[in-house]
């Protein structure tokens, strides 16, 4: 009878389940080893930190669009909560001729107020997450335009009344990315130490199971009296003020108040967080997840790059590798359950 | 031997767990074969096999002679083999109308126009639902089926299972949700279905069901069938020898002593759970269990989860031990030491795919963690503590909680309170969808309970009610129309006042038709038991 036991739990192993077990982490390593082949140099501690730095800011907002998909849905407001740091620090430093310590808070501020205002129409009106946090991304894309009436605002730029601005970006804001402890940026640290804590918040905390309660049955969670609105409300404030942490190091890294930027860092958040839904067989939104699906993406950018792929087919390649962790974390999961 | 469904050597393993080992029976044409099994015997798996959701590892399936396989449910509807399943939501689109709830089969099998036509789904919704004897108002027809209590949503799913007019109907416990007078007015359907040709799988908890239906009754226990029974006309089966196949011993005797009951814990003072209706007192005690009972919208969730502070009612006070006690969230409730599990186990108590450990400490998170980190391991330890001592069987806590049945899923979200200190004790229909056996454990542990805290049980089955109960509460419509010790509730006492109006659907028939005009002249006795009898 036990030896009956035994074999059967052996004989459950199945391909599948290996593939939506270890898939993207598999192909990630098959890809870093194919490129570190082909490519010389690409096998180097500088190379790994330059993937890094350059997923360093869709991480951090996909980190915390993780925690709002963790308790609902998807954040889509955190690119545009992004761009509005990178407008806020330049208003701050290059219009009002201000600090790097007070850009920093300024930027933190913003980003804390849009994940208010995204929370209070989630929790507090009720409206569907998704189409709040798309409504609220239009919004700021619009405020942050406004705000610098549509210019990039340049160091020594004239503005219409015939002046001259004076101010710039300050050398301690500009060192969040530039500077450089032991050969590694401080975004990186900043990236990894973000990416630690939300782990630890999610895995390891109190709250973060009833995060993962309330995700997984908002009602439950509630009648076993969980506060679920406050933990929604959080979820969305956190993100919003991470998305505008990784605003400050866009910002720290474009050194200019550029419009347009941090638009596109909501696709490859968007594209990270689903990533991670596929690492380890999670099937649901998790950290660790987030931050090798920013890595899995990075590297294959990256190694494409040096390839000589033109920049303009990048959005190509981030679209099939999003689909194909889909398929490792839906479809092959569907296709085993209906053979049972 | 005219064998319309025959099931051989059956079987089916989950990973480690063998579900089915070789299950074998017959079930003859225009018979109503019961199967009773006790938790995680298998049941389930069977009535999915059968039904086309579920592929059997072994065995063979036969319909009329011929071996066939479901290789999904569709396949299973052109066989002749219809499954109305246990829990009604699996049947219906809850944000559909009743119309196009009833004729989803229409307007989903390619036979009607492409033009929606509302006015033809609704002839169409009618005639579906005429196979149950109900005739619908507009009004309902056009009601979303999420504005439907369970019982309606019930008989919605057995109207469409009908209408596609099956050879063999299995019904999975089809009475869990009806009212009395439901569940009367479906056997009788039943029987009369049976006297025009059609066979019935019949799975139920309930012992007297099986006396009032079937001739023939199979027992299944560990995933083999122990015990096959037949009935004599007139007489109600042998189930001193069934209970001793189900059970591998003989249940106790089911009585108790009746407890007076000690001090009052939770009263609630001026209660009035529907505009219009009367305000009334209610005194919890220690030391007794009071039974809640009343049927479907009689008010009884609302009144528990008020005293949760889970949702508003109209009006009214609640004490505590004497002092105000007004909980604006569960989770004041929860720090005061009164819990409540909900009634409906999936929609309100588990978190899907969390294992046994965590379902368990959800509401004490703070006492298993040192500052805000978790302490996994104490977690294990003390769910591993109360799945012995309430008797879970899981292979350990780390078991995900969908491998576990019904029954030991019930006892998961019972243990959860358990953990705590519990104070008042509010549960709502802990007993639905879990057998016999699991059923008595609970009942046991919820007695043992009034020891110390006021334990209040709601529910809309009377059986269940003098089993658990030593005070019966009547609830009827949002007011309190009765308040009896165990021992003055007689039967009739007891169901006249709950009696009623059981539903709004059947409420639009107000003067019930006797003889709905779809049904044949009944041919079969009008008694209990149809009127073949093979042995």
């Amino acid at each position: 009878m036990t030896a009956e036991v035994a074999v059967g739990e052996r004989a459950a192993f199945s391909v599948t389940d290996f593939v939506v077990r270890y898939g993207v982490v598999l192909v990630g390593l098959l890809v870093a080893i194919v490129f570190s082949v082909v490519i010389p140099g690409f096998a180097t501690l500088d190379n790994a930190v330059s993937i890094l730095q350059t997923q360093a800011v869709a991480a951090v907002a996909a980190l915390g669009m993780t925690l709002t998909a963790v308790v609902g849905d998807l954040d889509l407001s955190v690119g545009a909560v992004a761009g509005l740091s990178v407008t806020v620090a330049a208003v701050v430093m290059i219009r009002m001729a201000l600090t790097g310590p007070s850009a920093i808070v300024a930027c933190l501020l913003a980003g804390a107020v849009v994940g208010c205002f995204n929370a209070g129409l989630i929790v507090l009106l009720n409206v569907p997450p998704l189409l709040a946090t798309l409504g609220t991304m239009f919004t700021i894309q619009g405020l942050k335009r406004w705000l610098v009436d549509g210019q990039t605002l340049i160091t020594g730029m004239a503005l219409p009344n015939g002046s001259k601005v004076t101010g710039r970006f300050t050398d301690d804001f500009t060192g969040i990315d530039g500077n450089q402890v032991l050969g590694v940026p401080l975004s990186v640290y900043l990236f990894v130490l973000i990416a630690v804590l939300v782990w630890l918040f999610l895995e390891r905390t109190r709250y973060g199971r009833v995060f993962y309660a309330v995700g997984g049955n908002a009602e439950a969670a509630r009648l076993a009296g969980a506060r679920v609105r406050r933990y929604q409300f959080a979820a969305y404030a956190i993100s919003g003020v991470l998305a505008a942490v990784a605003g400050i190091i866009l910002a720290s890294r474009l050194r200019q108040g550029d419009v347009t930027a941090g638009d596109s860092a909501l696709l490859d958040a968007v594209a990270m967080t689903l990533v991670g839904y596929a690492v380890l067989g999670a099937k649901k939104p998790n950290a660790l997840g987030t931050v090798v699906g920013a890595v899995f993406l990075g590297l294959i950018l990256q190694g494409l790059t040096q390839l000589g792929l033109p920049y303009y087919t990048q959005d190509l390649i981030k679209g099939l590798v999003l689909i194909f962790a889909l398929l490792m974390s839906f479809s092959l999961r569907r296709r085993r359950r209906a053979r049972r | 031997m005219d064998a319309v469904l025959e099931v051989r050597g059956i079987s089916k393993s989950f990973g480690p767990n063998r579900v089915l080992r070789g299950v074998s029976f017959e079930v003859a044409r225009g018979a109503i074969y019961g199967l009773m099994g006790a938790n995680g015997a298998g049941k389930s798996t069977l009535i999915k096999i059968l039904s086309g959701a579920e592929a059997p590892d072994g065995g063979q399936i036969l319909v009329g002679g011929g071996e066939v396989s479901f290789p999904d449910p569709t396949a299973a509807h052109r066989l002749g083999v219809g499954t109305v399943h246990q829990n009604p939501n699996d049947g219906v689109v809850l944000d559909m109308t009743v119309a196009e709830n009833l004729a989803l089969d229409a307007l989903t099998d390619g036979s009607s126009p492409p033009r929606f036509s509302r006015a033809r789904t609704e002839r169409y919704a009618q005639e579906v639902a005429a196979t149950l004897g109900l005739r619908l108002s507009r009004q309902v027809l056009r009601a979303p089926v999420r504005t439907l209590g369970v019982s309606e949503r019930q008989l919605l799913v057995l109207a469409r299972a009908l209408s596609r007019k099956p050879e063999i109907l299995i019904l999975d416990e089809p009475t869990s949700a009806l009212a009395a007078e439901e569940t009367e007015r479906l056997f009788e359907l039943v029987r009369s279905l049976v006297s025009d040709g059609m066979t019935v799988l019949f799975v139920t908890h309930k012992l007297a069901e099986f006396d009032q239906l079937c001739n023939h009754v199979g027992v299944l226990r560990d995933g083999a069938l122990t015990g096959e029974f037949d009935r004599e006309p007139g007489h109600t089966f042998d189930w001193p020898a069934a209970l001793r196949a189900l059970f591998d011993r003989t249940p106790a005797e089911l009585g108790h002593d009746e407890l007076p009951g000690g001090s009052t814990v939770l009263a609630l003072r001026g209660v009035r759970l529907f505009p219009g209706a009367a305000p009334f007192d209610l005194d919890l005690r220690q030391g007794q269990v009071t039974v809640l009972l009343g049927l479907l919208g009689s008010g009884k969730s609302e009144l528990l989860e008020w005293a949760f502070g889970a949702r508003p009612v109209v009006a009214g006070g609640r004490e505590l031990d004497g002092r105000v006690f007004a909980p604006g969230h569960p989770a004041d409730a929860v720090r005061a030491g009164v819990y409540l599990l909900p009634e409906s186990r999936h929609e309100q108590a588990i978190i899907p795919d969390w294992p046994v450990f965590s379902q368990m400490t959800l509401p004490f998170l703070k006492r298993f963690s040192a500052g805000t980190l978790m302490r996994t391991p104490a977690e294990r330890r003390a769910a591993r503590a109360m799945m012995s001592e309430i008797g879970v069987m899981a292979r350990d806590p780390d078991s995900p909680i969908g491998t576990l049945s019904g029954g030991n899923q019930q006892k998961v979200v019972i243990g959860r309170w358990l953990l705590g200190t519990p104070r008042v004790l509010l549960l709502d229909e802990p007993f639905r969808g879990v057998d016999i056996n699991a059923r008595h454990d609970i009942g046991a542990t919820v007695r043992e309970l009034s020891g110390s805290a006021a334990v209040l049980v709601a529910t809309s089955d009377l059986d269940e009610a003098l089993e658990v109960g030593d005070r019966i509460v009547v609830l009827n419509h949002g007011e309190l129309v009765a308040d009896l010790p165990r021992s003055a509730a007689s039967r009739p006492r007891v169901i006249e006042a709950m009696s009623a109006r059981p539903s709004t659907l059947l409420d639009l028939d107000p003067d019930p038709d006797p003889d709905p005009e779809p049904e044949p002249e009944p041919t079969a006795p009008a008694g209990q038991g149809g009127p073949r009898n093979d042995g």
